[in-house]
């Protein structure tokens, strides 16, 4: 019966990791905010690596790679790559720092958001190739930035909600287990 | 133990994923494709916000006709861009057959050689090695019949071009440029083929210049008749201008060097990028062709080749990208590069297939690469202008899309029109790219003259956000002769 519980939030997780990113797809292309949206699968991944129980970290953020494959074109082992070191990095500093603090959660997410954004420019950066007139790391880099702003402020409010989301209850259950 | 072996092994795959990022390997991000193939179904939960990212139709958008007009017209000038305009050159075809082709693509392994698929693919058993082939007043290079085996069997003929380094062809400042020939300076033969080593420019390399000077002058073939050489059949077809490419490192040397600076010839033609329709020069008598038709004019669309297919999610979560997910993947028949269109305008071209979808790369998508063809609108008829290949830059101002367009072949000012004022122009897309079609409308735009490279920003057809009549290319079933496709025309 437990099992049958994890495997529905497993499911719930793609779910709503998925409704994220595709709202954050639509906001992006077609509303007037553009670059201003925040990335609210990336705060999902650092809530589930501070959140959840540590060995459901890595499925869970495996989870969430696919939602984001799932609504963009980017390299798949980038955004795997990206979700995966991010994770392993949120789950060494969980230790040390107190998420429930909001300057904390601000920084966390912040950092994150960032050092995604670096590494998606740099990426996009090497597909591109020397060749193409926009493929300077800097040029790339600077359209991403309002959104890791947002994305921080983002975290700040919304870090608590988003572990409380419907369907997850089993996951959390086992972190607080732990 | 058991736990640090595990965290161990997730960092290094963690750090594999990075590299193969980084620096992609075929065969790895296939099979990575393939593992992550349940990402295609979770695309499909997007599917009630496609209601939120999508626009009302406009009025006229699925309804075709006007599109297919246009593409009509297209199809009428892009064919006729394969014919010389110099009357001379005109006249010289009378006395062969002229087959019409269009190029399909070209090797992996040899870029001085191209794909022909033949407008009646039964005349391919008629073709001699050595048969010259021209497009427009310009000569490319030779058919290698020996070459042609295997690839015969599914309608397409392979050709050298000039620029192989083994290809050689007899050549002659034009005697009709005055400039440089005349009674007392006589003719000026020379050897042309292959590339000249310049660093910076792409000239075709003279060998053996009987005199020297004539730089500025235009070259033509001028081969003699010889048992076993046949492009004596494109004698007075253009080679391009002979120029002395100085290097740019050169730049500050002394006069001494820059007369030791490289000798070659300004090819009219971006073998490249812009080949697309040409003629076959043969003087061979035709085999009796089964049902005795008429040379057809090749398709511009072949609807067994298009899939329709679905936008999964109208928008693009990543800033950088403009692409979209599309509901057919490899089990339907969906390779790398197939273009998607709606109707007749390109919407993209597919960057990755998984089994059970396919991501799609936007016109907008900064990277994206297109060889391409313009409708020039000068007020004086509508006309082909070879463009060659577009790299796209991203979005422009109100909705339009930026490129990069190298202009190797350089627009010239009509008479009797501003040079400021850009010159109006549909851009289609061109052959002879793998699972790109011709004949799709890009947008319009106004072209820029002179030199390149310029940035021109094109105004859309289609814009991603409305699927009405999306297909994918999945290109012709293998061995479907060309002459069983539609649209009708006449031989040369």
């Amino acid at each position: 019966m437990r099992q049958r519980g994890r495997l529905v939030a497993w499911i719930m997780l793609a779910a709503w990791g998925t409704w994220l990113s595709g709202a954050q797809a639509v906001l992006v292309t077609r509303g007037t905010l553009g670059p201003w949206v925040p990335d609210l699968l990336l705060l999902l991944v650092v809530v589930v690596a501070v959140k959840l129980h540590r060995r459901d970290v890595i499925p869970a953020t495996f989870i969430l790679a696919l939602c984001r494959t799932a609504t963009t074109v980017d390299s798949p082992s980038a955004i795997l790559a990206g979700f995966g070191i991010l994770s392993v990095l949120v789950v060494s500093a969980r230790r040390y720092a107190d998420a429930n603090r909001v300057l904390v959660r601000f920084a966390m997410v912040g950092v994150a958001s960032l050092l995604f954004a670096s590494w998606m420019a740099l990426v996009r950066s090497a597909e591109l190739g020397l060749h193409a007139p926009t493929s300077g790391l800097g040029q790339l880099l600077e359209p991403l930035l309002p959104g890791v702003l947002v994305t921080a402020v983002a975290g700040a409010i919304l870090f608590q909600g988003l572990i409380l989301l419907p369907g997850m209850t089993p996951l959390r259950q086992r972190s607080r287990l732990w | 133990m058991r736990t640090s072996r595990t965290r161990t092994l997730y960092h290094l795959s963690l750090a594999g994923l990075a590299l193969l990022a980084l620096r992609p390997v075929d065969p790895l991000v296939r099979a990575l494709d393939v593992l992550l193939a349940p990402s295609a179904v979770l695309s499909h939960l997007c599917a009630p916000l496609a209601w939120m990212g999508g626009r009302p139709a406009i009025a006229g958008e699925g309804q075709e006709e006007a599109a297919y007009a246009a593409q009509l017209a297209l199809e009428q000038a892009v064919l006729a861009s394969a014919e010389p305009q110099n009357p001379l050159r005109v006249e010289k075809l009378a006395g062969m057959r002229a087959l019409r082709a269009e190029v399909s693509g070209r090797p992996r392994d040899d870029r001085d050689r191209i794909w022909l698929r033949l407008a009646q693919a039964g005349n391919i058993s008629s073709l001699r090695t050595g048969d010259a082939v021209v497009s427009g007043d310009a000569f490319i290079g030779t058919v290698d019949v020996e070459a042609s085996r295997l690839t015969a069997q599914v309608g397409v003929v392979e050709v050298q071009l000039v620029t192989g380094a083994q290809f050689r062809v007899g050549a002659e400042i034009d005697p009709e440029d005055s400039r440089f020939t005349g009674p007392i300076v006589g003719r000026r033969r020379m050897v042309v083929g292959g590339l000249a080593p310049h660093p910076d420019r792409i000239l075709l390399a003279v060998h053996n210049p009987e005199q020297p000077g004539g730089v500025g002058a235009r070259v033509i073939v001028s081969e003699t008749v010889r048992v076993g050489v046949r492009t004596h059949l494109a004698n007075g077809f253009v080679l391009g201008v002979l120029a002395r490419g100085i290097p740019a490192a050169w730049e500050h040397a002394s006069a001494r060097l820059a007369e030791e600076s490289l000798l070659g010839i300004q090819p009219i033609m971006d073998f490249a990028h812009g080949l697309h329709q040409v003629l076959i020069l043969t003087d061979s008598e035709p085999e009796a062709i089964g049902n005795g038709a008429t040379e057809m004019v090749l398709p511009v669309q072949d609807a067994a080749a298009w899939r329709s297919t679905q936008l999964l999610l109208r928008g693009e979560s990543s800033p950088l990208r403009a692409g979209r997910k599309i509901s057919s993947g490899s089990v339907n028949g969906v390779s790398v590069g197939a273009a998607v269109s709606v109707g007749t305008h390109l919407l993209g071209r597919v960057i990755r297939v998984g089994p059970l979808g396919a991501d799609l790369s936007l016109l907008a998508d900064p990277g994206l690469r297109i060889s391409t063809i313009a409708l020039l609108q000068d007020g004086s008829g509508k006309r082909p202008h070879v463009l060659g290949q577009l790299t796209s830059l991203g979005k422009g101002a109100a909705g339009s899309v930026r490129f990069h367009w190298p202009a190797t072949l350089t627009l010239e000012v009509p008479s009797g029109w501003e040079p400021d004022v850009g010159l109006p122009a549909q851009i289609w897309t061109g052959s002879g790219d793998d699972g790109l079609p011709r004949g799709l409308l890009i947008g319009e735009t106004d072209l820029p003259f002179g030199p390149g490279p310029h940035i021109i920003e094109v105004r859309l057809a289609a814009d991603g956000l409305v699927d009405h009549g999306t297909q994918v290319w999945v290109g012709a079933p293998a061995g479907t002769p060309v002459s069983e496709l539609s649209v009708s025309g006449e031989e040369l």
